[in-house]
């Protein structure tokens, strides 16, 4: 029965005391060599004693787990705990690297023990690599659902939900919504084009609009579209030749 | 050079003056009670007390036509006429003899035929119907027949015909009395109303109607009466003669009582109209019929019985003078005809709005339906001028059938719009209330989405594990603290109002339970002013803000975390400010829900009065100003 190097690496000191009490459980499997409280301590300790397995906690503040990893020169076996179920994949499992939800129990870790034992070759760092990649991308995009815009000292909130499109005007960006009205944004389109969500799609050198909204698309003329939006005026928007392209790409999905 | 132009002008005036001042000097001696009496003569058989019509020779002339004259009758007409050229100075008299004389020419004709030995005429009457109005007689023989038409209560005095049948029994003084008298009665009508004179000059023409040329001459009164009818300025000094006699009232009362007795059944027409109208309204016009037959029918036959009650009382006036049965003829034949027109109408408008224009879109059938019924008027007015035949008087119509179109068309689009107006009402009503009842469902399932925060819970109970075995103290306070919090956020029964003590008491729980699981890392304070601690506020507008301190702010850094509540009141406003030093809010595009609900819930609670604002380092700080109002 082989015995682990291990580091424990977690921002709460709660945490950390549990998952040391758990190991102790354990004393032929774990051997706690040192423990971090953010990232960077993390990436000293990591190479400084070279643990060969390490309890790692995603949600950390300014390095997150992942971030951490992608730092690695060489990638320990990893056992995740974190309370953020979203961020479990069965792949996980398959690759031998365990994800153990926070509040951790014993009988679970006893699991992740047995895999260990049974894991007879070493995993593909470049596949860990990528998987974590996509999973940080994932978990980086996370869902916007409203904007801001600055009025006389105060903040307005509107849910992206309630937007129709976005019309840019010589001096500015507006925000329609959905009763007609439509807000100042100080965001260009280009910003906005980058930030919002997917269901945000640019027609026109100047509109985007929001294709939850979209009642018709009728081919128009000059290889343009017209878009009826089911908002209270039934307002119509017509695409710009240039995007063409970008459009026909979105129906195709 | 100068004077003797002057002098020529003078003369000229004059020449040109002296007719007219001539005619009105005529009488300008008389003493006033004379003129008065004659003023009283004129008036009582000449002017209507209602109608005021003064009738006379509308035309420039008054020719004088002898046919089979003798010379005798020349001589006798003659001089009648130069006298009343004195009388009449605007009109031009004068005798036409001859054959080839054409009817327009002609106002009094006089026409000598010769009878037989029993009084029938033997010439010939050339232009003029064999129909006579009157015929006077004698014993003797002798006959005067009489055609003409003097309008009763019209202006005009048409061509006046006397056939004079005299045998050689008339002394030259009897034709002459009998050819004067028909001249002068010719020029004027009786047309008072009077029915007994109180001016009586027994030997004046005009005196009475009877014809009574033997005892009767040419006096001054008549001669008075006939420069008055035919001076230009005769209304003027019959005015003056009344009001200067008599008084204001006496001259303007006919007028009035004309004004009025038209008026009056006017005004009455109209306001029993409206009346019906309105009584209908809600009744018959605007209210939901279960067929779409009698929605048509039911309202088109009040309209018809509106029109019909209306038209009957404007109608009435005309019928005063007659026999009741008239009346009720004319009433009988306008319920008649305002049925059957009516009747048509609607079930035209019928035909075409609802079993023809079924499958069009909403806005194509209301267009249609402003349309039909002027396009009926239209249909039916051709038909009608067809039947009739176009002439002259039908572009009069033609411009009455546009107005009375367009009107129609104006009432049905109101008429529509009304009662279209209810149903649209009450239809946006209804998809406001589901709409808002879909957005209350929403916003509740959003926030209580955003209430329980699963990682919060997740984490804090892994900490209470961790810590049950080293600090056992810890361990219960953090878990009765949990507790109280979900309490708290779960508990979504009944008021949404709480206090700011309790809002501050959860916010510190909040804030304790996240300093055991930092540790050292974390430290907060709380500044509250004791005066405004049982204020009302929201629920859930505090605490969130706290928590993304805490998720958004603090545990985004890794040395210490420092988080900082206040709230204070100043002037009429509650500011809640939360301070923490972690990383910028962002601007723009945000995620989660919390500070989306917390807008909305002050937009709901207080509309435009409250608000938030933040800034950013040096001095980050979230901002909810929301207003004070007294407690009573």
């Amino acid at each position: 029965m082989k015995t682990y190097r291990t580091i424990i690496i977690d921002d709460e000191p709660a945490a950390i005391q549990r998952l040391q009490d758990l190991c102790q459980l354990f004393p032929g499997t774990f051997s706690v060599v040192a423990i971090a409280n953010n990232g960077f301590e993390a990436l000293e300790l990591i190479r400084q004693h070279q643990p060969e397995l390490i309890f790692l906690d995603i949600q950390m503040p300014e390095m997150s787990g992942f971030e951490l990893l992608q730092q690695l020169e060489k990638i320990p076996l990893v056992i995740f705990c974190t309370a953020y179920e979203e961020y479990a994949l069965k792949a996980f499992e398959t690759n031998s690297i365990d994800y153990l939800l926070k509040p951790v129990k014993k009988e679970r870790l006893q699991l992740s023990i047995e895999k260990l034992k049974n894991l007879s070759i070493e995993p593909d760092q470049t596949k860990v690599l990528a998987l974590l990649n996509e999973l940080h991308l994932q978990n980086q995009k996370k869902e916007l659902s409203s904007i801001t815009v600055r009025q006389n000292n105060r903040i307005l909130f509107y849910k992206l939900a309630d937007i129709t499109y976005f019309q840019a005007s010589e001096k500015y960006v507006c925000l329609i919504l959905k009763n007609g009205e439509a807000k100042v944004t100080d965001k260009t389109l280009v910003q906005l084009e980058a930030e919002l969500p997917a269901t945000f799609l640019r027609i026109h050198r100047s509109i985007i609009i929001n294709t939850d909204f979209i009642k018709e698309v009728q081919v128009y003329f000059n290889s343009r579209y017209a878009f009826v939006l089911n908002d209270q005026q039934q307002t119509k928007l017509i695409s710009g030749r240039s995007y063409q392209q970008a459009i026909k790409e979105w129906m195709d999905r | 050079m100068k004077k003797n132009l002057q002098i020529l002008i003078l003369l000229l005036s004059c020449l040109f003056a002296s007719p007219n001042t001539q005619a009105s000097d005529l009488f300008a001696n008389l003493d006033p009670a004379t003129e008065k009496l004659y003023w009283d003569y004129l008036s009582e058989r000449l002017i209507h007390s209602e109608k005021k019509i003064t009738t006379r020779f509308q035309e420039e002339h008054i020719n004088v036509w002898l046919q089979d004259a003798t010379r005798q009758d020349s001589l006798i007409v003659i001089p009648l006429l130069e006298e009343l050229k004195k009388l009449i100075p605007t009109k031009k008299l004068q005798l036409i003899s001859g054959y080839k004389v054409s009817p327009d020419e002609v106002d009094i004709a006089l026409f000598y035929p010769i009878l037989d030995s029993i009084g029938r005429a033997t010439g010939q009457f050339d232009f003029v119907s064999n129909h006579f109005d009157l015929t006077f007689s004698d014993t003797l023989g002798n006959k005067i027949e009489y055609s003409g038409i003097k309008g009763q209560y019209q202006p005009e005095i048409y061509t006046q015909y006397y056939r004079l049948g005299f045998n050689g029994t008339l002394s030259f003084e009897q034709r002459k009395q009998y050819t004067e008298y028909c001249i002068l009665w010719s020029l004027c009508a009786f047309n008072g109303n009077k029915s007994n004179y109180e001016v009586d000059f027994e030997y004046a023409i005009f005196n009475n109607k009877e014809f009574n040329p033997e005892n009767t001459r040419f006096s001054e009164a008549d001669k008075f009466l006939i420069n008055k009818l035919y001076s230009t300025d005769f209304e003027k000094q019959l005015k003056k003669h009344i009001i200067k006699n008599y008084s204001r009232k006496v001259y303007y009362e006919p007028y009035l009582l004309a004004i009025a007795s038209g008026f009056s059944y006017n005004i009455a027409a109209l306001l029993i109209g409206l009346i019906l109208f309105f009584v209908f309204y809600k009744s018959v016009f605007i209210r939901k019929y279960y067929y779409r037959y009698t929605s048509y029918l039911v309202p088109a036959i009040s309209i018809a019985f509106i029109i019909i009650v209306t038209t009957g009382i404007l109608g009435f006036p005309a019928f005063i003078d007659n026999p009741f049965s008239d009346y009720f003829d004319y009433f009988w034949h306008l319920t008649l005809r305002v049925v059957s027109v009516i009747l048509i109408f609607v079930h035209f408008l019928y035909l075409i709005e609802v079993v023809l224009i079924k499958k069009l879109s909403i806005n194509k059938q209301n267009l249609i339906k402003v349309l039909s019924l002027p396009l009926a008027v239209i249909i039916y007015s051709t038909i009608q001028i067809v039947i009739y035949n176009f002439n002259i008087g039908t572009i009069s119509i033609i411009g009455q059938i546009f107005f009375v179109t367009i009107s129609v068309t104006i009432l049905r689009a109101f008429w529509l719009y009304a009662k279209n107006l209810n149903q649209i009402q009450l239809t946006e009503k209804e998809i406001e209330i589901s709409h808002l009842k879909e957005l209350k469902t929403k916003a509740e399932l959003q926030s209580l989405h955003s209430r329980i925060n699963p990682h919060f819970l997740y984490n804090s109970l892994n900490t209470i594990a961790g810590l049950a075995k080293t600090n056992a103290g810890k361990t219960e306070q953090m878990a009765l603290a949990l507790s109280d919090l979900f309490r708290y956020t779960i508990n979504r029964n009944g008021d949404q109002l709480t206090t700011i003590d309790e809002e501050v008491t959860m916010a510190t729980t909040y804030l304790e339970v996240e300093k055991i699981r930092f540790g050292e890392r974390m430290n907060f304070t709380i500044h509250l002013d004791e005066k405004i601690r049982s204020y009302p506020i929201p629920k859930f507008i505090v605490q969130p803000l706290i928590e993304n301190a805490i998720k958004h702010g603090v545990s985004q850094i890794k040395g210490n975390g420092e988080v900082s509540l206040t709230i204070q009141k100043e002037e009429n406003e509650i500011i809640i400010e939360v301070k923490d030093n972690g990383p910028n809010f962002p601007e723009g595009l945000i995620s989660g829900y919390g500070l989306q609900s917390i807008f909305d819930i002050l937009k709901l609670s207080y509309g435009e009065k409250a608000g938030i604002n933040w800034r950013n380092a040096p001095d980050k700080a979230i901002v909810i100003n929301l207003p004070y109002q007294e407690q009573s």
